[in-house]
């Protein structure tokens, strides 16, 4: 198995079907940890979303689950709050004009 | 001592400089910019430092270049050929089957050491440039304009869901974009 596949170890959250709540009618209302389950794809999709929008209950906490469980992931985020907190500064250097790194005169203002 | 107008001028081509990053379109960058500058002119200021003065031409630019994109936002949203493929933006990453990820991502260690390198915001300036026009727009409104998702899809005319797959698509080419251009280095 490769190093960074993603392996489910989170017993306390393995949820035991409850049958007779099933006779409640149309809703399935079973708890399920499949329902909190992503895929690397899935939790890429929603760290990338995440910068636009906020996200739903259901996948805020998907999400934080899979990145306790997976190595490749965590890359992933820091990327994203890498590029987020490099658009701070550089909005802050596009909006007022101080320099976007460095203490000296930055060569990228061009005056 | 220059006078008002002299230090009107010396900013514009930092001005030119953002207003073409967010119009992607070199008439409407001229056209924002000379009328920031007019209407610099028309209540002159002054200021305590060239700092100041620069942050308030920003400041009108913004405007400016809100106006431009709300008169031609049928233009501005025109997707490209490169921002209008078909499928979804996530396959330029690769993912096994499964759902896996097939190479680890890069790791990019620690962002407070990036954002100290002046080079780096080169880099990222770069490829903010490199954004096919329609996304580097969305992106730009969100980032430097910092308009709302409501506002953005009202001046636009999009959908949230039109917005956030443009926004989603923006974010992905800049992050592939840096790990080419900037973190490739690091990669073994």
């Amino acid at each position: 198995m490769p190093e960074h596949s993603l392996v489910w170890q989170i017993p306390h959250l393995t949820i035991q079907p409850i049958q007779s709540i099933q006779s409640i009618g149309f809703f399935d209302v079973k708890p399920n940890i499949t329902l909190l389950r992503r895929t690397c794809r899935q939790a890429a999709a929603l760290l990338i979303a995440r910068e636009d929008r906020v996200l739903s209950l259901p996948d805020r906490i998907a999400l934080k689950l899979h990145l306790l469980a997976c190595k490749a992931c965590p890359n992933f985020e820091n990327q994203v709050l890498t590029i987020r907190a490099a658009m701070g500064k550089w909005r802050h250097y596009a909006s007022e004009g101080e320099p976007a790194a460095g203490t000296e005169a930055s060569s990228q203002a061009p005056e | 001592m220059p006078t008002f107008e002299e230090q009107l001028v010396e900013h514009r081509t930092y001005l030119i400089r953002f207003a073409r990053l967010q119009l992607r379109n070199d008439d409407w960058a001229e056209d924002a910019v000379s009328e920031t500058l007019l209407a610099a002119l028309s209540k002159p200021q002054s200021f305590d430092n060239r700092s100041q003065l620069k942050t308030w031409l920003i400041g009108i630019l913004k405007h400016k270049v809100v106006d431009l994109i709300r008169s031609n936002a049928r233009l501005v949203t025109l997707p490209d050929a490169q921002a209008d493929e078909e499928g979804d933006e996530l396959d330029r990453l690769s993912f096994r089957a499964d759902g896996h990820f097939a190479e680890m991502p890069n790791d990019w260690g620690k962002p407070e050491q990036t954002l100290q390198q002046r080079q780096f915001f080169e880099v990222l300036d770069a490829c903010m440039e490199n954004l096919p026009p329609a996304l580097g727009r969305v992106f730009l409104m969100r980032e430097w304009l910092e308009l709302s998702s409501e506002d953005m899809c009202k001046e636009l005319a999009l959908t949230p869901t039109n917005l956030y797959v443009r926004l989603h698509r923006a974010r992905l080419r800049l992050q592939e974009c840096l790990n080419i251009r900037w973190f490739g280095k690091y990669r073994t």
